[in-house]
């Protein structure tokens, strides 16, 4: 845990709230709001969600396959 | 009267434009003070004690703040008097808040308090780097320097001679420069060396 908070944190009470999601038992609901994009709205947000969902189903859950996988449902995207 | 400062350069006045100063105030302020009640034998005031003190302990360099400046004209006269060198002197630009008042323990409480900085998750040497670089500079224009690093770059002559501002507000309580230095250091550390500094501050979190 330590390694992947020391990039995110810049004061050490920081890391309450960089690993909070490594301490609970369930996460809390996220808000729909902060999923769309700037320049974008909900249906944008919806499209490029449900299309991630079915990429990642069938990608492998390390580093190398999901960066691969997810530029590649970019580029789809675009 | 004539000296030469290691920061703010040479500094002259003449004597009869000291002005009168106290060494001994007559009324120590202890109603039973043996020594007050004799009239003339009071409390040593600043400038007498703190002379007295330097010259005792053989101070070779006297490091303080820019607003002492002028008094060390009336220090050079104690020094003379005493009959001992008088040590080399260094002023230092002072840290003032964003509005360029001078920072204080009863104005700005919280940003003059160590623990402010401590229980933010400040790391010593972060923090001893921020304050580096406030009123200095290396030569080379470098930011991110350990301990050991400052000890060997600094000098009182790479001191600036004007004030030095700590930028705060009740959005952002630390200085932005402060925060970035931390964060650099904080990604200097190693895991095992981090690891031991978080847990203090998640053990709080329960």
């Amino acid at each position: 845990m330590t390694p992947l908070i020391r990039e995110r944190i810049k004061l050490l009470k920081d890391a309450v709230s960089a690993a909070d999601f490594f301490l609970v038992e369930e996460l809390a609901p996220y808000d729909p709001a902060e999923l769309i994009p700037q320049k974008g709205d909900a249906a944008l947000a919806m499209k490029i969600l449900e299309h991630a969902e079915k990429v990642l189903t069938r990608t492998d859950f390390d580093h190398d396959s999901l960066d691969q996988a997810l530029r590649g449902a970019a580029v789809e995207l675009d | 009267m004539h000296f030469i400062d290691s920061v703010y350069g040479g500094q002259s006045k003449l004597a009869d434009e000291v002005e009168d100063f106290a060494l001994l105030r007559s009324d120590s302020g202890v109603p039973d003070d043996r020594s007050s009640s004799l009239g003339w034998y009071g409390m040593p005031t600043y400038h007498l004690a703190s002379c007295v003190d330097d010259a005792d302990l053989r101070i070779t360099h006297i490091i303080r703040g820019q607003d002492h400046l002028t008094n060390t004209f009336k220090h050079l006269l104690i020094f003379e008097a005493l009959g001992v060198p008088a040590p080399q002197f260094a002023h230092l630009p002072l840290l003032v808040a964003p509005d360029g008042a001078k920072l204080s323990k009863r104005k700005h409480g919280p940003v003059v308090s160590v623990t402010t900085y401590c229980d933010a998750g400040f790391l010593p040497s972060a923090f001893i780097n921020f304050l580096c670089l406030l009123g200095w500079s290396p030569k080379n224009d470098r930011e991110v320097l350990t301990l050991d690093e400052l000890t060997e770059l600094f000098s009182l002559e790479g001191v600036n001679r004007a004030n030095a501002v700590i930028n705060f507000s009740d959005e952002a309580p630390f200085d932005a420069k402060a925060v970035h230095l931390n964060a650099e250091h904080i990604r200097a550390l190693g895991v095992d060396d981090l690891a031991k500094l978080l847990k203090p501050f998640l053990s709080r979190r329960g």
